[in-house]
Formats: C-alpha cells, sequence, structure tokens
C-alpha cells in the first residue's frame, strides 16, 4: 500500500562490571598482625536493557491541498540488574591476593537481582492544509511495572498546531519578512523519573538486621518500608505558545516562546517520622508550576567573504511549590538546609542568618550551641534564644534566567567561534565551605583560616579553631551563583584542498577558558544532588569541571 | 495493513499483563511470617534496633556522659551531653556522624524496633509451626516492644505508642501519649511476654530474655514510674526464683573469660562476639588508655571516657568495686604509668575496668549489662523503703549486695529517706559506666543539684536545667511528623 512504512528496531544493551579490590597482609603493623589480616572483596554487577520499538506510519496528500499522515508506535524496554559481591577478611598471606576468597577465614556474601519494565504505545495524526495551517494529534499510553497495581498506565495526549502566516496573501508581499510561524500546544507529560523499583509493593527482605544470639552472628529478615500501592505517574500538563520570524531572507531568525506547566503528582522521596520506625517513602506528594519566557535569535551579520554569524537565547523560569502532601502540609525540609514550602520555589534555602562570629563580651545567645570565636545567629523573633523559629528563607538556588550566547566568524580558510553561557541570580549553598572552615585538625582548610578568630584577632569571618563541629546551618555559605561562562572558544584554519582529501582543517580549543562569577566556591556549575528533581543548587564537593586546551587535526576524506 | 496490525495487537494484548514486577531478592509480606524459619528470622529483625543502640553505645553514653561518674573528651560532640549544650536537633552530633551516640540513637531504635516486634506480634499468630515456640517468638517480640519503649519514655518522657505494623502511610503518622499510659502499655506488653511459655536459665538462648528478665524489666520500670508495689513485686520474683545468684567475686561479672558463667547474675545483656560478621560496640575502646598503650585494656583503645576522681574518692575503700577503675595502667613494656600521664586532658584521669577486652582482635567479648540481678536487690531494697520505711527485709537485700562487694552492713536505724538515698548511692557504686545512674537523678530530681557539683578541670561549669530531665525529641521526627510536639520544656 503506498504511503505506508513500518520500520522496527531492537537494541540490547548488555553490560558487565567487575569492581575489585585487596587489602594486604603486608601493610599491616607486625605487631597487629593476626588471622583476621588481609581483606579482599569482589562485586559482579551485569544489566541487560532490551528496547523494542516499532513505528507504522501512512501518509497521503489527498485533494491536492491536504497533506495527512498517521503514526503508531508500539515501544516497550526492559531492564534487568544482578549484582553480587562477596567480602572477605583473613588471608592466610598475599600470594593469591582476592583471586582466591575461598582461602580467607569469613566471608560474607551479598546478592540482588531487579527488573523493570517501561510499555509505550503512541498514536498520532500530523495534518496540513495547503502547508499554511497544520494541526497535530497525539494520544500516548505508557505503562510503567515501578508504579501501583492500578496506577500502572498513564494516558497522555496532546494537541499542537501552527498557523504559517508567510503564506497568506497579505503577508507574501511583504518584502522583509521572509517566515512568519504561529504556534501553539497543550498537553499532559507523564515522568516516571528516577524511580526505584518495587515501593509500591509490601514485601521484606534480608536488608542488614542482624544479632548475635548463643554468640553467634544471625541476620534477620525485615519489612523493606511501607509499600506505596498510590505510586503513579507523575503528569504535567502543559500550554506553550510560540511565534518564529524570520526577516530579511533569512538573514535574523527570532523564536519566542511563553509556557505555563502544572505539575501535579510530583514525585519525591519524603522524609517519614522517626517513630513510625522507617526514614522515606516515595510518593507522589506534591504539585508544582513552572512557567517562562524563551527567546532565540540568530542573524548572519555578514555574508561576504566574511562570514559573522550570532546567536543568543535567554530563558526565564518561575516555579511554585503549590501543595505539599495533598494539603496536610506546608513546609518540609528535603535537605538539612532546604526546603519544600507551599507558594515558594522549589528548594530554597532555610537557615539561620549569619551575623559575624561572636567576640569577646558579646551575649551568646542560648539555643544553638553557640561559642566564644564561633559563627553568631540572628535572634528573628527576638525570643532571646535560638531556635527553629529563627531560621528563615536566606536563599533560591532557581536562577532568575540563563542565557547562552555564540558567535561564528570565518574570512577565507579561517574560522572563530565562541559560546558563552551563564545563569543570573541563582543562591548555591556551599556546604563544601562549612567542612573547609571547620578547624578539626583532620583535613584540608582555606588559606583564610591562617586568619582565624582569637580573642587577640577578632576576625569576623573566620572562627577560632576549638568549634569541635559546632557550625550551626547558616546564611553564611549560601552565595550567589551566577555566573558566565566561556563554554568553548576555537580558532580554525582549513588547508586548502589536495587531490583526494576532501578537507583538512587544523584547530586550536580551549573548553571553560574563564568564569565571571562571585561565587568562592569551585565551579558554579555543580550541583551534588544532580539526580533531585528538589536538592538543587547545593555544592558539596562535586569535581569541578575541567578548563581543557585542546589543539586539533580534522582530515575528511 | 492487517497483516501488520494483527501482532501488533498482539503484542498489546501481551504486554499490558507484564508491568506485574517480579520480586527477585525480596519476599512479598503476605507470603512471609507463614513458618516457623520465617518467624525465627523476623524476630531477629526485632533484636537488631537494640544492637544499633547499642554500638554506639548510645544506650549507655548519653545516660553516662550526663551523670556525675564518668565523663567523655570533648571530642565528636560527646561534650555537649556533659556540657548540656545538645540542641534540638542534635546538630553537633549530626555533623560529626555521632548520631549513634547521641540520643537521636536511641528514638530511631526504638521505634525501629517496635515496628518489627509489631509485624511478628501482628503476623505469626497465624503461622503454621511448632505452637510452643510460636507462643515463645510472639512473647519474645512483647518484651522487645516493652523494652524499647522504656528505653523511650525513660529518655523521652512522653512518647508515641505504636502497636501495630504500618501497612500504609497513614499508619505512619502518631501523636504522643501521656507517660502514665506508656507504662500501662509497657506493663501489658510484659504480661503477655511473661505468659508466653519463655525458658528460665540456663535453659535459654543467650542474648533472649528468661521468663525472669520480663520481670526485672517489669521491676525496673515500675520502679521508674514510682510503684513500688508492682516494682517490688516484680524483683522479688526474681530474687525468689531462684534462677540468678551473685557472682561472689564482682569483678568476675565483667571479666572477659568469665562471660558465660557471669550469664548468672548477668541476665540481660546487649551480646557481642569476637566474630566477624558480628555486633560490637566502643565501649572497650572508649575506655582503655590512649593509643592502645595498656594492653589489659584492648587491642585498641583511644582515652575516651574517664570517671570523675570525685567518684572514685567516694568509694570505701575495702569495696572491691573500686576495683573496677583505676587510676594507673600498665603499659606494653610492663611500666606502670602514673594517674598524671594517663591522659592529655587531666592529671586526676581515672579508668574503667568494666569493658576490659585484652584478646580481641576482631569484634569484642564483653557484652553490655542491661538487667543483673544486683539491680533487683537493689529495686527491692528501694521499693520496701519506698512503700514500708527502712525494714529489716530492705536492710536485707542493700547488704546482700554491699556484703558481696566486700563492704560491711549498712548503719542501721537509719530514717525512711536515708535508706532510700543510701540506696540510690549504692546503685551508683554498683551500675557506673551502664547507663544507669542518669535516670536515678533525674526520677528523683537530684539531678539539679548533684549535677552542678560533678565538675572537674576538664568540665569546671556544668549548666544543667529542669529540661535536661528528658533529652529533646529530634527534629527530624518534628519535621516529618505534623502530629508530635516537642516535650514543652524544649518549645
Amino acid at each position: 500500500m503506498k504511503g505506508l512504512t513500518y520500520r522496527a528496531s531492537f537494541n540490547v544493551d548488555l553490560q558487565s562490571s567487575l569492581r575489585d579490590g585487596y587489602s594486604p597482609r603486608s601493610i599491616v603493623n607486625k605487631a597487629d598482625l593476626n588471622d583476621n589480616s588481609g581483606s579482599g572483596f569482589k562485586v559482579n554487577t551485569n544489566g541487560l536493557a532490551l528496547l523494542h520499538e516499532s513505528i507504522l506510519t501512512y501518509s497521503t496528500l489527498f485533494a491536492q491541498h491536504h497533506s495527512f499522515k498517521a503514526t503508531a508506535v508500539v515501544a516497550s524496554q526492559s531492564e534487568d540488574n544482578n549484582s553480587n559481591q562477596i567480602n572477605a577478611t583473613g588471608f592466610p598471606n598475599d600470594a593469591t591476593q582476592n583471586e582466591a576468597l575461598q582461602l580467607a577465614l569469613t566471608r560474607t556474601v551479598t546478592s540482588s537481582r531487579s527488573r523493570t519494565r517501561l510499555d509505550s504505545y503512541l498514536a498520532r495524526i500530523n495534518y496540513g492544509y495547503k502547508d499554511k495551517y497544520f494541526l497535530d494529534l497525539t494520544a500516548r499510553v505508557d505503562g510503567s511495572s515501578k508504579f501501583g497495581a492500578n496506577h500502572k498506565y498513564g494516558l497522555f495526549p496532546a494537541v499542537s498546531a501552527a498557523w504559517r502566516i508567510i503564506e497568506e496573501p497579505f503577508a507574501k508581499n511583504i518584502s522583509w519578512l521572509s517566515d512568519l510561524k504561529l504556534r501553539g500546544s497543550y498537553g499532559i507529560t507523564g515522568n516516571a523519573g528516577g524511580l526505584n523499583p518495587y515501593q509500591s509493593l509490601a514485601t521484606v527482605s534480608a536488608s542488614g538486621s542482624d544479632y548475635n544470639i548463643n554468640h553467634t552472628f544471625v541476620t534477620g529478615i525485615n519489612p523493606s518500608g511501607i509499600a506505596n500501592p498510590d505510586l503513579r505517574w507523575e503528569k504535567s500538563t502543559q500550554a506553550d505558545i510560540g511565534l518564529d520570524i524570520s526577516l530579511l531572507n533569512n538573514r535574523i531568525s527570532i523564536i519566542v516562546d511563553a509556557y505555563q506547566k502544572t505539575t501535579k503528582d510530583l514525585l519525591y522521596v519524603k522524609g517519614l517520622p522517626l517513630s513510625s520506625g522507617y526514614g522515606t517513602i516515595t510518593g507522589n506528594f506534591a504539585s508544582l508550576e513552572n512557567k517562562g519566557l524563551e527567546f532565540a535569535v540568530n542573524a548572519r551579520i555578514l555574508d561576504g567573504p566574511l562570514k559573522w554569524n550570532v546567536s543568543g537565547n535567554m530563558t526565564m523560569n518561575r516555579n511554585k511549590v503549590l501543595d505539599l502532601d495533598g494539603g496536610t502540609t506546608q513546609e518540609r525540609f528535603i535537605t538539612a538546609y532546604s526546603i519544600l514550602k507551599v507558594g515558594q520555589p522549589l528548594g530554597v534555602f532555610k537557615t539561620y542568618v549569619y551575623d559575624g562570629i561572636n567576640q569577646t563580651g558579646d551575649a551568646i545567645l542560648p539555643g544553638y550551641d553557640g561559642r566564644l570565636g564561633g559563627l553568631k545567629v540572628k535572634d528573628i523573633n527576638g525570643d532571646g534564644t535560638i531556635s527553629a523559629a529563627d531560621q528563615v528563607i536566606t536563599g533560591n538556588p532557581n536562577p532568575k534566567f540563563i542565557y547562552g550566547f555564540s558567535t561564528n566568524l570565518s574570512f577565507k580558510g579561517f574560522d572563530l567561534s565562541m559560546f558563552l553561557s551563564g545563569s543570573q541570580g541563582n543562591d548555591i549553598y556551599n556546604a563544601a565551605r562549612l567542612s573547609f572552615e571547620m578547624p578539626l585538625g583532620q583535613r584540608n582548610q582555606l588559606a583564610g583560616l591562617a586568619n582565624r578568630w582569637s580573642p587577640t584577632n577578632p576576625s569576623n569571618q573566620y572562627v577560632s579553631g576549638f568549634q569541635a563541629g559546632r557550625l550551626p546551618v547558616t546564611s553564611q555559605v549560601v552565595e550567589d551563583g551566577s555566573y558566565l561562562r566561556c563554554k568553548n572558544l576555537t580558532l580554525g584554519y582549513t588547508l586548502p584542498r589536495i587531490k583526494g582529501v576532501q578537507q583538512i582543517r587544523v584547530y586550536v580549543s580551549t573548553n571553560n577558558l574563564f568564569t565571571i562569577t562571585k561565587y568562592s566556591g569551585f565551579d558554579p556549575e555543580v550541583n551534588t544532588y544532580a539526580g533531585s528533581n528538589t536538592a538543587i543548587g547545593i555544592d558539596n564537593l562535586v569535581y569541578p569541571q575541567a578548563k581543557s586546551f585542546l589543539g586539533g587535526l580534522q582530515v575528511t576524506f | 495493513m492487517k497483516k501488520i496490525l494483527i501482532p501488533i495487537l498482539v503484542a498489546f494484548g501481551l504486554a499490558s499483563c507484564q508491568l506485574d514486577e517480579t520480586i527477585y531478592s525480596s519476599i512479598y509480606t503476605e507470603a512471609f511470617y507463614k513458618t516457623a524459619a520465617d518467624a525465627e528470622k523476623g524476630l531477629i529483625a526485632a533484636y537488631d534496633p537494640f544492637a544499633d543502640m547499642y554500638s554506639g553505645p548510645a544506650g549507655t553514653l548519653i545516660a553516662d556522659f550526663s551523670d556525675d561518674q564518668t565523663y567523655p573528651r570533648g571530642v565528636v560532640g560527646r561534650n555537649t551531653l556533659t556540657l548540656f549544650t545538645y540542641d534540638i536537633n542534635y546538630t553537633t552530633q549530626k555533623s560529626n556522624s555521632r548520631l549513634n551516640e547521641a540520643p537521636q540513637q536511641i528514638w530511631t531504635s526504638g521505634y525501629d524496633g517496635i515496628e518489627k516486634a509489631n509485624w511478628i506480634i501482628a503476623k505469626v499468630p497465624a503461622a503454621t509451626m511448632d505452637e510452643t515456640r510460636k507462643k515463645q517468638i510472639i512473647g519474645e517480640a512483647y518484651y522487645l516492644r516493652a523494652f524499647y519503649l522504656w528505653m523511650l519514655t525513660k529518655n523521652f518522657g512522653d512518647v508515641v505508642i505504636k502497636t501495630t505494623p504500618s501497612y500504609l502511610q497513614a499508619d505512619a503518622i502518631l501523636g504522643k501519649s501521656p507517660k502514665a499510659d506508656v507504662y500501662k502499655q509497657i506493663y501489658a506488653d510484659l504480661d503477655l511476654a511473661f505468659a508466653a511459655g519463655l525458658p528460665s536459665y540456663p535453659a535459654v538462648d543467650k542474648g533472649r530474655p528468661s521468663k525472669e528478665v520480663v520481670n526485672a524489666l517489669y521491676a525496673k520500670a515500675a520502679l521508674y514510674n514510682e510503684e513500688w508495689q508492682k516494682a517490688l513485686e516484680k524483683a522479688q520474683a526474681v530474687i525468689t526464683s531462684g534462677k540468678y545468684s551473685l557472682m561472689p567475686d564482682v569483678r568476675n561479672v565483667y571479666k572477659y573469660d568469665q562471660e558465660d558463667a557471669a550469664r548468672i547474675e548477668n541476665m540481660w545483656a546487649y551480646e557481642v562476639d569476637p566474630v566477624l560478621p558480628g555486633r560490637s560496640h566502643q565501649l572497650t575502646g572508649l575506655c582503655g588508655p590512649p593509643a592502645s598503650a595498656g594492653p589489659e585494656y584492648g587491642k585498641t583503645t583511644f582515652g575516651s571516657m574517664f570517671a570523675y576522681q570525685s567518684f572514685y574518692n567516694s568509694f570505701n575503700p575495702a569495696d572491691k568495686r573500686r576495683l573496677l577503675l583505676d587510676t594507673t595502667y600498665v603499659d606494653k613494656n610492663g611500666k606502670t604509668i602514673p594517674q598524671r600521664s594517663i591522659t592529655p586532658i587531666t592529671t586526676e584521669g581515672v579508668l574503667i575496668k568494666k569493658y576490659q577486652d585484652p584478646v580481641s582482635t576482631i569484634g569484642l567479648i564483653p557484652n553490655i549489662p542491661i538487667f543483673r540481678l544486683a539491680d533487683m536487690y537493689l529495686i527491692a531494697a528501694e521499693a520496701e523503703a519506698r512503700l514500708n520505711g527502712a525494714t529489716p527485709l530492705a536492710y536485707g537485700y542493700i547488704n546482700t549486695v554491699r556484703k558481696r562487694a566486700g563492704l560491711p552492713d549498712l548503719q542501721t536505724g537509719l530514717s525512711k529517706d536515708a535508706l532510700v538515698d543510701a540506696v540510690i548511692q549504692e546503685r551508683a557504686w554498683e551500675f557506673f559506666a551502664e547507663g544507669d545512674r542518669w535516670y536515678d537523678l533525674t526520677r528523683t530530681g537530684k539531678f539539679l543539684t548533684v549535677i552542678p557539683k560533678a565538675v572537674n578541670s576538664v568540665y569546671p561549669v556544668r549548666n544543667v536545667t529542669a529540661k535536661n530531665k528528658y533529652f529533646p525529641i529530634p527534629q527530624d521526627e518534628l519535621n516529618a511528623n505534623p502530629k508530635l510536639e516537642q516535650n514543652p520544656d524544649w518549645k
């Protein structure tokens, strides 16, 4: 049948890893050497991911002006993960290291396996009239094994339409306008996030409960957690309206978008009362709103022998927590210093307000274990004692806007390009500084600590050396995380063509050449909880991005 | 087109039933608690939080660093207990990763244990197994639940009573009950545990409670709740059971090579063994001299916990229990190290010798006593005195303990109050470094007068206040539990 196509794909992803180590007897102090000296381990993990996708499309053009395309997709993916671990202690000698763990005096073994599956079904109709009006209808059903028995499937419909105004007779004659298109869309999307499997089920497992009975170590089987049979898809309803404009023979193009997105049933890991006997539960406990504007401009400024393109984009997003726990909670800590609070952006920082250092003669308020030479915090409610009520919102990790800018210049064989990106108005909780400014005598410290507080050196910045870990969570480490970074700068030269070779280009390039920021940490672009959708803007010692310089030769045949 | 659609529809039909999860490495709760093996495994899980509570061991340290007998070297937040500077978030212990030494560990593990005991109590009755052992297993769970609840109420006052497992999230958020109701629950659980046919010593497994241990907890809980008649009855029931007796030499109660022999007195303890994997605790390491310098104390010791010189001086020199303290030690070269050189923090370091383990390289031998027969004698003495005054019976109980310590009988003709005070003083000498003294001070209100005087060069000022009678409920609990309020004194 004409216009009908079928495409199928199958992907198999096999992963296998071995992590092993050995701590030899030879490094043990001779006096301490005994039967239990020497230890080794092996951890085998393997994963099998299968993905199948079938796409059936039918497209046709009828009555001259009507284009019609129908698409049906069936996709299924599964992931199977296995992990086996052996720890062994007490080797007779170092000869076999960890390659014969059966020689060890004691061995502990753990193994686990998990499997997840995601099935998707999609139907889409694209309709166009005269290359001027477009309408797309999509319906998809996704099913994930991770959700509760009655909540595995989610239906996610979407509709979008576009009007190419440039095709209208009144617009066609405007000489400086080369394209004009108005777009709109409305739809629901689903998210299963980084959810772990089995959380909707009531299960028990041998997960580390044990005791010594009759001089023997025995392991127990304990509840894995509180089952959440209501675990379901996180759903976002998004409306978007956009305009694409091209001017002056496509020399300048502009894209503008405005969107509003409401997320219901936000998936997150919530702390349970310790009195329940459990730590956390995963579920759909919040709703959230995001709205914003996006701009992008692309301009071919020079188009002769000297070519110069520039482009820029900017996104302004505002988010707000709409409710928590079905309206029963107003505020909830997600880390020791960041919260979800109804009416506030995601993950704002809630801390004491830093007020310098307790100087000789200062009255040290009770309630936060403050001491002479230690951090001083503000008594916000003025009740003469420092309590949880004195913790206020002291920072917002969400930027006012993020932006990017790139430029490409080429002349004869030379090309020069640069890409800048930045973020403005976001705060970072520099948790690493707490560690680097807490003199415990066991780790590296910031150089500034040489100037730490003492009765004779009343520093107002660095605490004295006798804090024994006593640094309250304060706004001292909430910093402006705005930055502008040169992500890439490249200079290249393409050699004149020679026979048999299509192109030879030499270039020098640098990544992360410079960063303009007031942030005192290593890298304003990091986030310790990179996988979390709620704990954001936290720098607790993540390896910073490297500045790199590259030289290269590209030969294309 | 039909040819293609059919397989797709078939695929759709097949796939829809394949989203059920296969739980390879765990067991459906409804398929568990069915057999004898299930019940035993589930019960071990209910013991596990007891081990978490005593690994730090928060179970003794939060009391012993607060009292007038022993104190820590001021590191990793231990001194917040001695100085009463902890906050409701236990910030200092938390930032030093030492919650295992903080009151919060009691809260966390207490409720962890209660939840696991609740599952046994709810599910094991339906298991198919030997009925005698089934009853015992449920009885052990009742005992453990009572023990955890008692640990919670003696440290936090009014606490949450949870008697059913959390099947769903809604079951997990409960408010607290008055202390009186908490004790009612403890007694009710202990009555059921007592009726469960638990074996007596020596038939009982090492580590499990005997029938008499159930009464021991009952006696002590009743003592703390000032129900003297109950305390007396239960303590007498243990004493007259004839299953236990005092070790002739008090030092042997704590000696690493006498552990099993000492079970005749040491009724229930936190069990550790020199095995790997296995449960352990820090007391051996904390109490020995710094830098593992005293081989008699342990292979690895830190010099982090000492007794006050004033407490050492309070002993009658004839008291054998003073031999469980020392003002010198012998180093690896056989040289006697004088008191002034025991620790850099003070010239008056007094070493504690209740947890010495000179032999273990992995794990430890010394258990931490929870209930000893000596405790029953002193509970009986105090309860009898409070009920009936300075009777010969009360004298008899306290003198049994004094005699074993090598002391003469207590002076006769004491008033009721004087005898009660004498018993509490006797408890101080008997149970130091066993997590006991602090609760004698708080239940009697003596902590407000005793603690400010229990100072030395390391802790010259100790500002204890009325709110320190109980520890604050952890902020982490309050953050997650809208139904629970902080203790009034800590608001």
